[in-house]
């Protein structure tokens, strides 16, 4: 269906709902990568084996993720005038009595996680309500969304649609008000209003530095040329982090929409993705999603009439942690070496094929939508007053429950930790906690109180990165974690600068020597004295920062370090 | 224009200059290894760090890839750039301690060894990239490029095999700081093998990249002057005539116009491949060509179309 009046699109709408609402049964199996390595493929098929065999009508899609990662393989079911109920995990074995349960209209209590009474996924309109007067008794036993511990203490704005709509159907992601706010932009404001949003939201970028969105896409907007872009990171070389995979999984239509939004702010006619190779099934659904937006008229020439265009093309990256630093990624991008470029110039005076560029983070890009359309006030709201918005946090290492969350910032890590990861899981207490990826600080367990924001992160030696949490137990040893860490930024320097280069190299040297036993306190100094100035000279961020996990662990861990050290005289 | 302060000298530079040119302009010494007038900024060697202050804000840059802003304030010798130069030769005295332009510079910035505790090599390259960014901006062969990943990058032809778009022309050997890339021109001498033995034409042979080519022997004094392969692509580039290089520079002999015979005709003139020739008018019919030694390329083709055999 081609999309040519804002008319246009509440007919799609009306139609996607049909798809997300059916008069018949709906069941959805959390297909993201997480899903499908607990076999969320031959899931899918039992379903509609078991359905056929049955004799049911009902329709089984393949959805994105929902941030339950812990319980996968998910299953969701709608039954006309019932609560959506999730259930998880889900595994080939279970899918029968599930079926069966099905058809006899009982919830199978076993395996329920979450009832959903209705979809909240509509922020600022009324909630789309799943049936009608009360809750059945048999029901009442599962949780609701708004009183389940996971979900109860989110702020879905950017993730609300992950695991609910099929990411390769334009009509499900047009039923939750997509697109709406990239045709509100494009017919009702100006590409200076529109910047301002942005300016207000008070967004910083989600990849790393926390660079404010708005002043970068204005420096890009008043940046000489008649040609700009926009290019979206989706690098994410992070050993531990993959919510930009989950993303682009469940919900790839808001990074196209964020994008076009950008380009109507900075006056760019063509975005670029940039996405890992290894996210396969991610490259797949961002294709199949652009094709929809393509036809749909959404993406393209003169877009709703507007006189706009702006056209996207998908490119994969190698996947190399450099490449997330946006000079190397243009680099990247022009296929050049991943190195990073020398600023000034900066990306938005001289970017890709030196033109104007602006380079977010996909969770960025994809926020655009959610301020475009509610009004930059309104999403600074959240959080904190210096970093405002919801930021979506990967929790991973020894949790109970790895999964994703989508947070407002300034919630505090302990929080994370007990609500949404349910404790260490092992018995044991945490030990350390490391924010924003590799490059981010090992901080110890006392600092667990501290807050999800910007400054206080960088104010403790860490940052916010792009947003993972790892968590160690008291059984990590945490020499042999900064010597792993140490080893990452071996593999992943580009190995341009001299300082960073030379002084990992080193660092590695040293940590084994500690590790082995030869260590002398003359060893640490010269690691510190090295540290200074890779962070004074080397060119890119991951220079600067790649000795900050080993002099974290040696400032919050000290006798786990010196305790390995020579003794005089021995 | 832009002007700013270096060590506290007002100074005033053209738009687009670098820290370091501006610095190099007035006599201001920042060491470098990885900097060459012939390429781009690279900022590789990150000795050449400057202190720069900017709106209030103090950073470490590195000069040759900082453009000289307006109102910038550039130290290039306080104790912090210092300090940073020094860990800098530090650690390439880890990497390179018996390389002679590390020593040098260790030596005149105090450095006597780099601390035991680091660990040391042995290694001869310091991967400014010098060599692999003449070999593809400026001779635009791209015969060589950065290999591996991460600690263990090095400079490498394809696959560590035969560099096969290799030229021999010697430019990687000529900007290598270190000296470590081996281009040896070789006599003429004799393959053996079981069958026998065949005489081969003197060759150049750069080691590092496997590589070994015929030299060009000029066909008058009969000396090898270049390598065949780097004398094509200079023809091909530059649309010289294929017995262009037959003989060597020094040998070259620009033709010469006997005046007396030249009829004025202009045949040499419209036969010149460069235009290196043009008809003096001296008045009236009296014209006489006239050979611009700077553009020619001593190939005499205008000999071969005069007339009167007035060039020579």
């Amino acid at each position: 269906m081609k999309i040519n009046r804002i008319q246009d699109l509440s007919t799609m709408k009306k139609h996607g709902l049909k798809l997300l609402v059916p008069a018949a049964t709906r069941i959805t199996v959390g297909s993201a990568t997480c899903g499908l390595a607990k076999g969320a493929g031959k899931v899918l098929e039992a379903l509609k084996y078991e359905i056929k065999k049955h004799k049911l009508t009902a329709e089984v899609v393949a959805v994105g993720c929902n941030g339950l990662c812990f319980a996968e393989p998910i299953v969701e079911v709608i039954q006309p005038g019932k609560p959506r109920i999730t259930y998880g995990p889900v595994t080939v074995e279970r899918v029968a009595e599930l079926v069966t349960s099905i058809k006899a209209g009982k919830p199978l209590l076993e395996l329920a996680l979450v009832r959903h009474d209705e979809e909240l996924f509509c922020v600022k309109t009324a909630p789309l309500a799943y049936g009608k007067g009360k809750v059945p008794a048999a029901l009442s036993r599962i949780k609701e969304y708004r009183t389940h511990d996971f979900f109860k203490n989110q702020k879905k704005l950017v993730s609300k649609n992950a695991g609910t709509i099929s990411p390769s159907r334009i009509e499900e992601y047009v039923a939750l008000d997509g697109y709406l706010a990239l045709a509100q932009a494009l017919t009702e404001m100006t590409p200076d209003q529109v910047l301002k949003e942005v300016i207000d939201s008070k967004l910083r970028g989600r990849g790393g530095a926390g660079f404010p969105v708005g002043l970068k896409w204005q420096a890009c907007r008043t940046a000489a040329g008649d040609k700009k872009y926009i290019v979206a990171n989706g690098s994410e070389g992070d050993p531990e982090i993959g919510m930009h995979r989950s993303f682009l999984e469940s919900d790839p239509h808001a990074l196209i929409e964020g994008m076009a939004i950008a380009g109507y702010a900075v006056g760019a006619d063509e975005g670029y993705i940039y996405v890992n190779d290894r996210y396969v099934v991610a490259l797949e659904r961002l294709h199949e999603a652009i094709k929809q937006a393509e036809q749909a008229g959404l993406l393209g020439k003169n877009i709703l009439g507007s006189g706009f265009s702006f056209s996207l093309k998908v490119k994969r990256g190698g996947g190399a942690y450099v490449c997330g630093e946006e000079t190397a990624l243009l680099n990247s991008l022009e296929g050049l070496w991943g190195e990073p470029r020398p600023r000034p110039p900066y990306p938005a005076q001289q970017g890709l094929f030196g033109k104007p560029t602006v380079v977010n983070n996909i969770e960025t890009l994809a926020t655009i939508p959610v301020i475009a359309r509610h009004g930059g006030k309104w999403f600074a709201k959240f959080g904190t007053p210096r970093s405002s918005g919801t930021k979506v946090v990967a929790l991973s290492g020894a949790v109970a429950r790895p999964g994703w969350v989508e947070v407002p910032l300034g919630i505090t890590v302990k929080t994370i930790i007990e609500t949404f990861g349910k404790g260490t899981g092992t018995g044991k207490k945490v030990k350390a906690f490391q924010t924003g990826g590799p490059s981010g600080g090992v901080l110890p367990a006392s600092q667990l109180s501290i807050k999800l924001d910007y400054d206080q992160l960088a104010k403790a030696g860490s940052l916010l990165g792009s947003g993972g949490l790892l968590i160690m137990d008291e059984s990590t040893n945490m020499l042999e974690m900064a010597k792993f860490l140490t080893d990452f930024f071996a593999d992943e320097t580009c190995g341009k600068c001299s300082t960073c280069r030379e002084g990992v190299k080193r660092l590695q040297e040293i940590i084994g020597s500690i590790m082995q036993g030869y260590g002398t306190a003359e060893h640490i100094s010269v690691a510190k004295r090295m540290a200074a100035a890779m962070a004074d000279t080397a060119a890119c961020a991951l220079g600067k920062t790649a000795a900050t996990p080993f002099l974290t662990v040696l400032k919050h861990f000290p006798r786990e370090v010196e305790g390995k050290l020579l003794r005089k005289g021995a | 224009m832009a002007t700013l302060k270096i060590n506290g000298k007002k100074i005033k530079v053209a738009d687009g200059t670098t820290i370091l040119e501006a610095a190099r302009a007035h006599d201001i010494e920042i060491p470098t290894l990885c900097s060459n007038e012939a390429l781009k900024p690279y900022g590789a060697c990150r000795l050449c760090v400057v202190e720069v202050t900017k709106n209030g804000m103090t950073t470490i840059e590195t000069s040759c890839t900082y453009p000289a802003e307006e109102g910038l304030d550039v130290k290039t010798n306080s104790a912090r750039v210092i300090n940073n130069r020094k860990i800098v030769i530090e650690l390439y005295l880890a990497r390179c301690p018996n390389v002679k332009i590390i020593r040098q510079l260790a030596e005149e910035y105090g450095v006597k060894e780099s601390a035991p505790q680091m660990g040391k090599d042995n290694d001869y390259c310091i991967l400014c990239g010098l060599c692999v960014r003449a070999c593809n901006e400026v001779v635009k062969a791209g015969a060589i490029q950065f290999a591996g990943s991460g600690i263990n990058k090095i400079v490498d032809s394809p696959f560590h095999k035969t560099a096969e778009d290799c030229i021999a022309c010697g430019s990687c050997a000529f900007v290598c700081p270190t000296g470590i890339i081996k281009k040896n021109d070789l006599p003429a001498t004799a393959q053996c093998t079981p069958e026998g033995c065949s005489p081969t034409g003197p060759q150049r042979e750069i080691l590092n990249w496997q590589v070994e080519h015929k030299l060009k022997e000029c066909s008058k004094c009969g000396n090898p002057y270049a390598p065949e392969p780097h004398l094509q692509k200079i023809t091909r580039q530059y649309n010289f005539l294929p017995e262009f290089f037959n003989i060597c520079p020094s040998c070259r002999q620009y033709p010469v116009v006997d005046e007396e015979k030249c009829l004025g005709c202009g045949g040499c003139m419209e036969n010149c491949p460069i235009g290196a020739l043009e008809l003096d008018d001296r008045g009236g019919y009296d014209k006489k060509a006239h050979v611009f030694t700077e553009n020619c390329t001593a190939c005499h083709t205008c000999e071969d179309y005069c007339p009167m055999r007035a060039i020579s």
